[in-house]
């Protein structure tokens, strides 16, 4: 990879207000490219809001749409990771987040896994991704996960195969649990453990670690703020380097935070250990190959 | 059940609470809040949050005694009033009830409290119209699940902040936001006639039943397990069927589905849909 510097939107949206949430894109793009970062990451749904429900249909957008021109436009000066419902040719929706750079559209990351459990109801509104893939940027190879996808392993392993150095993790995660068991603060590696944040914050912050930790990679999450039918998003962006280490995390509350990446220290973690390097993908194929055998077998 | 589970880390409760009225009395687009204020714990740890939230000034608390009610209570309002200072009136409810039940003098206490709990809705949602302010719910957990509450009464309000904190947690959090002893002391109590307390209505108390229902509901544990873990067979299925008989007062009225786009079936947008 190369230098990176990167921003972090940790913003709330206004439900199903497209026009509104794009001002406030531009506005957000503007500060960013100012402040010297090249890129600027807004969370999930960025465009739309999330508890969109049968708003779905009204708010989503062909990639040809004008919002997504306007971005584009604006990419041009900063690269831009947004989230939006995405309208696509076989017309239906689906929950996507777009790179944009040059004025142009550089990939487009269909989420993949779309909770429907508990608290959550995405795949009855929404149709599921089926590619998760590493693309090629001025900074260096880049995969985008969205929110769920990440308590997938699967998901982030096959961006490590694809030679991800950054994975970015747009988010829309309420903040769950709040008994002083859930929000304890675990083994350190983080700059600011006294930050009040829930339990479902705690839980995420060890994955993004252990995500970094073992495939050596940058991740960069950015999750909601604000409040949508009751539910609190729970905010905890955070960057964390290829080592596992927390270098930026955020509390609740909305936040723009700027962070240089050093691919340095990519060089360093990926020589004292190199997972990528020695990863048998020979070995991971044959055996997912034998293991969906034997379950069709079942 | 290990004390730290139920422990709540109260200024992240606060931090969430604060932020959900803010929030979604702003996404109503308004800026003030209407509340009951009886004297009790959740009122005053609602009333507490909304000041928070809005701003004292932005939050009008109303006591609505009846000629039964303890005296104390409205002591403790005002109480609460001074700690948090917000704004306040007392709209005593006894000539409406009683020229009611003048025409039905059989109604048993059920009926008379539910009466006035209604009775105290439909203030509470005329000052909302009056003011431009949103109704603050004060329903707890524990109560919600055992249906201890009138529906359409104490239960309605646009917003309530406290009904995922079982009552054990509503103690703590009170603690946490500096309320008056007098309100955090006392025994709850639904205070339709002197000396009730919902402890003795029930027959147990709220440490002993949300241990339970900690049990039950957060951690799912069936009848088996919870006999393994030392609860009286007996207490589990009458607090089960307690739930279970109250269901229909947590959920919106039946609409029979005719077409293809029933409201709330087939017809579902967020609540803060357009806002």
């Amino acid at each position: 990879m190369k230098p990176l510097t990167v921003s972090l939107v940790q913003a709330d949206a206004v439900l199903g207000a497209v026009a509104r949430n794009l001002d406030a894109h531009l506005a957000q793009v503007g500060a960013a490219a100012a402040a010297g970062a090249g890129l600027v990451v807004f969370p999930e749904l960025s465009l739309t809001g999330y508890v969109l429900r049968d708003l779905t249909p009204e708010v989503a957008l062909r990639l040809d749409a004008e919002p997504i021109r306007v971005l584009r436009e604006a990419s041009r000066d900063i690269d831009i990771v947004f989230g939006f419902i995405e309208e696509c040719d076989d017309h239906h929706m689906r929950n996507s987040a777009a790179y944009l750079s040059g004025g142009e559209i550089v990939h487009v990351h269909r989420k993949v896994y779309l909770p429907t459990y508990s608290m959550f109801e995405e795949g009855r509104y929404w149709g599921p991704g089926d590619t998760v893939a590493a693309f090629d940027t001025r900074f260096g190879r880049i995969g985008i996960l969205t929110c769920e996808d990440v308590w997938h392993v699967s998901m982030s392993y096959l961006l490590f195969a694809d030679r991800a150095d950054i994975i970015l993790v747009p988010s829309a995660s309420p903040a769950r649990g709040i008994t002083v068991d859930e929000t304890a603060v675990g083994d350190g590696g983080s700059p600011s453990d006294a930050l009040l944040l829930s339990g479902s914050s705690r839980t995420w912050e060890g994955l993004l670690r252990h995500q970094s930790a073992s495939f050596n990679v940058y991740t960069v999450y950015v999750n909601r703020v604000g409040v949508e039918d009751g539910t609190t998003f729970a905010g905890g962006s955070r960057v964390v380097g290829p080592n596992g280490r927390n270098l930026l995390e955020f509390g609740l509350d909305a936040e723009v935070g700027t962070l240089a990446l050093d691919p340095e220290l990519l060089l360093r973690r990926r020589t004292a250990v190199p997972m990528l390097r020695d990863e048998r993908l020979d070995v991971t194929l044959g055996n997912l190959e034998r293991i969906a055998r034997s379950r069709f077998d079942d | 059940m290990p004390a730290r589970a139920s422990t709540i880390d109260a200024a992240l409760v606060e931090r969430l609470l604060v932020g959900f009225i803010r929030e979604e009395v702003a996404s109503a687009g308004l800026t003030d809040a209407v509340l009951g204020l009886s004297g009790g714990i959740d009122s005053a740890v609602s009333c507490a949050l909304a000041a928070r939230a809005l701003g004292p000034e932005h939050v009008l608390a109303i006591c609505m005694p009846y000629a039964s009610s303890d005296p104390a209570s409205e002591r403790d309002a005002r109480e609460v009033v001074s700690n948090t200072g917000v704004r306040f009136d007392v709209v005593e409810i006894t000539p409406q009830i009683d020229a009611y039940f003048a025409a039905v003098p059989d109604a048993d206490r059920m009926r008379r409290g539910n009466k006035m709990a209604r009775e105290r809705m439909t203030i509470l949602y005329d000052r909302s119209a009056a003011e431009r302010a949103l109704v603050i719910g004060t329903s707890n957990k524990t109560e919600l699940l055992l249906g201890y509450g009138t529906l359409f009464g104490d239960m309605a309000s646009a917003l309530n902040p406290i009904g995922d904190l079982y009552k054990i947690q509503v103690f703590a959090l009170a603690r946490h936001l500096g309320l008056p002893a007098s309100v955090i002391d006392k025994p709850p109590s639904a205070d339709l006639w002197a000396g009730q307390t919902d402890e003795e209505e029930m027959g147990f108390g709220y440490d002993e039943v949300d241990a339970l229902l900690l049990e039950m509901v957060e951690r799912r544990l069936d009848d088996s397990q919870l006999a393994a873990e030392g609860y009286d067979p007996e207490f589990v299925t009458r607090v089960r069927r307690m739930i279970v008989s109250s269901q229909f007062k947590r959920r919106m009225p039946l609409i029979a589905k005719l077409t293809d786009r029933t409201i709330n079936q087939d017809f579902r947008y967020p609540r803060d849909w357009g806002r």
